[in-house]
């Protein structure tokens, strides 16, 4: 422009007479700078005064802000093996208004889905611009749907739990919600450690919404859990339980192992169990955990608490006689019978022959607030604080509400409403010396990304219940119990036991009276008997056929102690295969575990029985009633058992602790450091993946012969 | 009238054209001979020029400058975006591998396919196990075609 203004100038210098030229410049120029003014003032409104609007325009269409799901934290038994994990699924959706027909769509996806088709149809009519289809469905569906090439229709990733272990603990782990939340067990008691924080990504799209830019905040994992539930032990508990299920047609069944020292839990099955990765609306009856939150009257099983307290305030000893009065005794003006009629028998043999009148004889010493004292002091009347929710305190009533027979009730185990897990904290108590150890089913919590999932179990802090002594009385008893009494089922290869059976009568919901057919048949015990490694206890609801806890759960009982102290690879106390030991428990009769009284105690204890408070309501629990044994309607015996042949050896599995080489700790050695120090030592390595070693298998320390393969496996 | 104007100086070749009662044209062709002219040169215009071209050269270089930088930081944010959506779903990958291994781990699948295979669980004592001094030593069992048969027996 200025250069065109300085020549429209010097031409007007040397212009003659006509200006024509000159003018038609200007006109020229001046329509130019009219027009880049223009320009520049459109471009000053467009980039300075309305740099807000349009800038807001441009975010809204090429930034979105989404929320990214944390991942769920895994949960872990106490090996490191996973029991509960996440991992990322498709899930299908439609954007309505771009299908252009919808029922034609939804029959594809009905069929290719597996679902409802008016369903799928409804939903697509319901939106315009977003409608679910399916959420969180498996691979092969997924694959199917994007067969179909369908307009309208896209996929999400979302995250989905998945149980590898299918059913294992499954009450324990307990399941979660379609958005991940916790609905029981583990699953929701620690529901706010598992599920993390979720984080915030503002993306940058272009007009293909490529994203091509993001801003985030990382959203925060969810922590892990790790239990004190052992897989392989909780696998035997499981298969045991089944196998009893299947043998007595039981309604429902508990096996509990714990670690008497710690409280640890190392089983907790339940039957009947459900399938966590496809739940297909079980109830309640399957998704409950009976262990914490089903109330029964324990039976003879409580004859434990009733001589423990005796024997603790010095009232009797085992060796004491005790006159069982021909199987009858009148408490307070009821006359109550047991199942026999003994005469006299020690105290030691009370427990071995589960004699009611026994136990209401020794309780009757102690007296109401002395025995209330000890129950409460074993755990009753109040929860145990294991990491589950809905644990019952069970029924306790206070001695100040107690009837003038309840005490004979009590005793043997009636009027009183306990849950398993408070059965197995009595067992457990008297199995550790005397001191209570709170039952514990979580080790700890790990952080997200740690590598390492097993860590060291800090126990709860216990409290004494009775002496050492009185303890070692009560362990010796309880091996009476297994050796001369109604426990011998529970005689167990090569280690020793003890425990006590329990028979305890059912309410029949009908009629409100304690039923002649259903019962509870129960068995606590532990092994080996002088440092004993594990408790276990076994409920069996309802068997049909034989119903007695000593012809029942015992088995039970023996199957699995056995398995588990030989995997705990616990040293054998007692001699393998020993005849006599192994033919007590073969040649078991009916007549040989009956327990109970064979008459209710009528008036009071239905009293008692119908006031007591409603049980928890989220179950369907029943308050069942103690053993009980019509006299004049035996069990049929079972069928002889043979002597058991002796189990052919047929070769040897060596486990040599001396010899062999130790294997070195590879952590966090490169590939070659690893190779140099196998080969120095004589160990065969097997390695995949690269980067520094992460994991190896044996572990450090392990011996293995020379020679031996050593798995290392690296990442970064 | 034109030639007298323009004060024109050299041959000139009268033609002649004649339209009835118009006055008669004549048409000169003069040749001109511009060879002994020398343009002065004009200092002030060639700076001029020249600051003006190398103006717009910077001018454009800066435009394509960064036009490139523009254009480069958005292929570069699609290749970040694609390395990330490469990285999650490894880590994806990695996830869904370490549950198949967990689920192929199952206790109750193992015991299934063993004993499809024959195999049966230890009974009681077939076991040996060679006392150690280190209590916990963890050690890899080794089978021996060797039955160890109990003293009692």
């Amino acid at each position: 422009m200025y250069f065109i203004w300085e020549k429209i100038l010097q031409n007007k210098a040397v212009s003659t007479a006509s200006s024509r030229p000159h003018r038609r410049l200007i006109f020229l120029a001046a329509f130019f700078a009219l027009w880049c003014v223009t320009i520049c003032l459109r471009l000053f409104w467009l980039q300075v005064v309305a740099y807000g609007d349009y800038s807001q325009r441009a975010a809204r269409q090429q930034q979105r802000s989404i929320e990214v799901s944390p991942v769920r934290g895994n949960i872990y038994d106490r090996n490191g093996n996973e029991l509960a994990m996440t991992a990322q699924v498709d899930s299908v959706f439609a954007v309505p208004s771009e299908i252009s027909s919808v029922p034609q769509a939804a029959a594809q996806l009905a069929r290719a889905l597996g679902a409802d088709r008016a369903e799928i149809a409804s939903r697509l009519r319901a939106g315009h611009a977003f409608a679910w289809v399916a959420r969180k469905i498996d691979k092969d569906a997924s694959a199917r749907v994007r067969a179909l090439n369908l307009k309208g229709i896209y996929f999400q990733k979302e995250s989905r739990r998945f149980y590898p272990k299918q059913q294992l603990a499954a009450q324990v782990l307990g399941y979660v919600g379609l958005d991940d939340e916790g609905l029981g067990g583990i699953e929701h008691s620690f529901d706010e450690r598992l599920k993390g924080q979720p984080g915030r990504m503002l993306i940058s799209m272009d007009a293909k919404h490529r994203w091509f830019g993001r801003v985030e905040k990382e959203p925060d994992p969810g922590e892990n859990v790790v239990l004190t539930i052992d897989e392989n032990i909780q696998h035997v508990a499981e298969r045991e339980l089944d196998r009893a299920m299947a043998d007595s047609h039981a309604e429902a069944g508990t096996v509990i192992v714990e670690n008497p020292h710690t409280g640890e839990i190392l089983a907790l099955a339940n039957r009947p169990v459900f399938n966590a990765n496809s739940l297909n609306g079980a109830g309640a009856k399957y998704l409950k955990n009976r262990a914490v939150s089903d109330i029964y009257e324990p039976g003879s099983t409580f004859k434990l608490v009733t001589l423990a307290a005796a024997i603790e305030e010095k009232l009797t000893t085992p060796s004491e006689v005790v006159d069982c009065q021909m199987g009858s005794i009148t408490v307070n003006g009821l006359l109550i019978h047991d199942h026999k009629p003994y005469g006299l028998l020690t105290v030691a043999q009370v427990l071995e022959n589960s004699s009611d009148v026994g136990a209401i004889k020794i309780a009757l010493r102690l007296g109401d607030e002395r025995f209330d004292h000890y129950i409460r002091a074993f755990g009753f009347g109040s929860q145990t604080g294991i990491e589950l929710p809905g644990e019952t305190r069970g029924i306790t009533r206070p001695a100040s509400r107690w009837s003038k027979v309840s005490i004979g009730a009590i005793s043997m185990g009636q009027e009183i409403g306990v849950s398993a897990m408070q059965l197995v904290s009595m067992a457990t108590t008297i199995a550790n010396d005397g001191v209570y150890m709170p039952p514990r089913l979580v080790a700890g919590v790990t952080a997200p990304r740690s590598a390492q999932q097993s860590i060291t179990f800090h126990p709860a802090q216990g409290r004494r219940v009775i002496s050492t002594n009185t303890a070692a009385q009560m362990k010796r008893m309880m091996e009476g119990v297994v050796l001369s009494g109604t426990g011998k089922k529970a005689i167990l290869d090569g280690y020793s036991s003890a425990g006590k059976t329990g028979t305890a009568q059912k309410v029949d919901s009908v009629t409100g009276a304690y039923s002649h057919r259903k019962h509870v048949a129960s068995f606590a015990g532990f092994a080996p008997l002088n440092d004993p490694a594990i408790t276990v206890l076994v409920i069996l609801d309802s068997p049909e056929g034989a119903q007695e806890g000593g012809l029942v759960a015992a088995p039970v009982f023996s199957r699995v102690a056995q398995q588990v102290l030989e995997y705990l690879n616990v040293p054998h106390d007692i001699e393998l295969r020993d005849p006599k030991r192994l033919t007590l428990r073969a040649q078991v009769k009916t007549e040989d575990v009956t327990e109970g009284a064979p008459d209710r105690i009528v008036g009071e204890a239905e009293t008692a029985q119908q006031s007591a408070p409603a049980p928890v309501a989220a179950s369907e629990t029943k308050l069942v009633p103690a053993a009980y044994r019509p006299a004049g309607n035996p069990a049929p015996p079972p069928a002889a058992a043979a002597v058991p042949a002796p189990v052919p050896v047929r070769g040897t599995i060596v486990l040599d602790a001396v010899g062999g080489i130790a294997v070195p700790d590879f952590h966090g050695k490169s590939l070659r450091a690893c190779l140099e120090q196998a080969q120095t030592i004589g160990l065969e390595l097997e390695v995949s993946g690269s980067g520094v070693a992460q994991s190896q298998s044996p572990a450090a320390g392990a011996r293995i012969p020379p020679g031996g393969h050593v798995t290392v496996r690296f990442g970064r | 009238m034109a030639a007298r104007e323009l004060n024109i100086t050299g041959m000139i070749t009268p033609v002649r054209r004649s339209v009835a009662g118009i006055t008669p044209e004549f048409y000169f062709a003069k040749a001109i001979d511009n060879s002994r002219l020398v343009l002065a040169v004009d200092p002030r215009s060639r700076r001029e020029i020249r600051i003006l071209f190398s103006s717009a050269c910077a001018l454009f270089l800066v435009l394509m400058f960064y036009t490139w930088q523009h254009f480069g930081a958005l292929e570069y944010g699609y290749k970040i975006e694609a390395q990330k959506s490469e990285y999650e779903r490894l880590v994806e990958s990695n996830r869904a591998l370490k549950l198949e291994e967990a689920q192929l781990r199952d206790p109750g699948r193992i015991e299934l396919m063993a004993r499809e295979m024959g195999l049966d669980s230890p009974s009681p004592g077939q076991i040996v196990r060679l006392e150690s001094d280190v209590p916990g030593v963890q050690v890899v069992a080794q089978a021996t075609p060797i039955a160890v048969i109990p003293a009692a027996q």
